[in-house]
């Protein structure tokens, strides 16, 4: 599903943010991405829907090369990826309802039918009550259940999220994981980066550690 | 192609909710000043044209001319290649013309002689009022053509004057638009910045603004042909 080979990144000024990275996911894997702040998991994430490029080596998602991807043909590709934010990304100026049909908007599902999709992804995440709420108004975790559902409205085959249970409570964060799992038990291959080592090994997990740049 | 339909037509509900009243009103404004002046220009246009643009000059010859002298005269001028035309115009005719304007006819009878002199009228391609007068025989030369000439000149400089009052709003329009834009996309840049990582394709997000624009520019339209209502005064005028 993803597999990485002698990838490297180094950003423009000289910053070495991963260094010969090779590894693979089968479908239906789930894997945490463990490492300190600065470790660069988030790069290795950026990597996957093509947000960032590798600087050598390749990438490869659902057999498609990312690295050699034209511009033109990125949008496709990042359909079929769920993407969890560190910071969510989520638009305060709609309601929550609206947020998760977004990915809908420019997917060519018949309005009834993404209309199902929505509130299917919010049942999902235990949020279907609150649809007409504004994320403002709505707590840490829920605002993670939230992204999860926009991630996975569009029902992608690949799931990547980047620090999902950062700042929240031990039983919100358990909660959002077990979110992840259910997803992962229908088939869904998933990726979280994490650097909350306890919840990582109570699930027995695959686990990629990044260490200065380099898996370990 | 149903779903390309539909999303354009969300994108122009969007851009009709986003359209500025205000912004209307302004691309209105800056089309509808220029186009305005020009349709009264153009309208006053015929008016000036009546009035012969190409100098016309009435020679009134001396009393004394005799009237072989003047046909000579005429002749001279037709001669001329700076002279279109030449149409000798005796005293008689004239005191006809003349006594066929209502209320003159008694003043002439009560004067008992023709006070008038013989005349040739001269159309010229050039200004030769002042070489006309010194012709022998020739009394006075009245140039009716000048003020028409100023007329057209005045006509030529407001012309200028709406093209370039019409460039200058133009240089404004495109500036206010950019901005207007600018604006838009700044306020939006977050829903931009989440769809672009989501998957959508440059034509998605470029949609709204593109039928915007469309949107825009026809809503200028109403203000733009009331200001060419606003002309017809002067076109019935003609």
């Amino acid at each position: 599903m993803v597999s990485f080979s002698a990838v490297a990144k180094r950003y423009p000024g000289g910053l070495q943010a991963l260094k010969d990275v090779t590894f693979s996911l089968e479908a239906g894997e789930l894997a945490f991405l463990t490492g300190r702040s600065g470790a660069g998991k988030s790069t290795l994430l950026k990597l996957i829907p093509a947000i960032e490029r590798p600087s050598a080596g390749s990438v490869v998602v659902n057999g498609q090369n990312v690295s050699a991807l034209k511009r033109s043909a990125i949008p496709y590709l990042r359909r079929n990826i769920g993407l969890v934010f560190q910071d969510q990304k989520l638009l305060y100026d709609r309601s929550a309802y609206d947020n998760v049909f977004l990915p809908l908007a420019f997917s060519s599902h018949p309005p009834k039918e993404a209309a199902r999709r929505a509130r299917a992804a919010l049942d999902k995440v235990g949020l279907l009550a609150r649809e007409k709420a504004n994320p403002v108004q709505l707590s840490g975790g829920e605002q993670q259940r939230l992204a999860i559902a926009r991630a996975v409205v569009n029902r992608p085959a690949l799931l990547v999220a980047d620090e999902p249970t950062a700042n929240l409570d031990a039983e919100s964060a358990a909660r959002i994981l077990d979110i992840f799992v259910a997803f992962n038990q229908v088939g869904v291959t998933v990726l979280i980066a994490t650097h909350d080592q306890t919840l990582v090994a109570r699930y027995g997990k695959k686990v990629l550690h990044l260490d200065a740049g380099r898996l370990s | 192609m149903s779903a390309w339909l539909r999303q354009h037509r969300q994108a122009f509900a969007a851009a009709c909710r986003r359209l500025g009243w205000l912004n209307a009103l302004v691309i209105g404004i800056a089309l509808a000043l220029p186009a305005g002046g020009y349709a009264l220009l153009e309208s006053l246009r015929p008016a000036g044209a009546r009035l012969a643009l190409e100098p016309r000059m009435t020679l009134f010859l001396d009393a004394q001319v005799r009237r072989a002298d003047a046909e000579a005269l005429g002749k001279r001028l037709r001669a001329d290649p700076r002279i279109a035309g030449v149409r000798f115009v005796p005293r008689e005719e004239a005191l006809k013309e003349m006594s066929a304007v209502q209320g003159l006819s008694e003043v002439i009878a009560a004067l008992g002689r023709n006070p008038l002199p013989d005349a040739l009228v001269v159309t010229s391609r050039e200004n030769i009022a002042d070489e006309l007068a010194r012709l022998p025989g020739v009394a006075h030369v009245q140039a009716d053509a000048v003020w028409a000439r100023r007329l057209a000149a005045a006509a030529a400089i407001v012309e200028l004057g709406l093209w370039l009052l019409a460039a200058l709003l133009g240089a404004g329009l495109v500036a206010v638009t950019f901005n207007t834009i600018r604006l838009q996309i700044l306020t939006q840049r977050e829903e931009i910045e989440v769809s672009k990582l989501i998957g959508a394709t440059d034509a998605f997000i470029r949609a709204p603004t593109t039928t915007s624009g469309c949107c825009k520019a026809s809503s200028a339209a109403p203000w733009r042909s009331r200001s060419s209502r606003r002309r017809s005064p002067f076109s019935t005028a003609r």
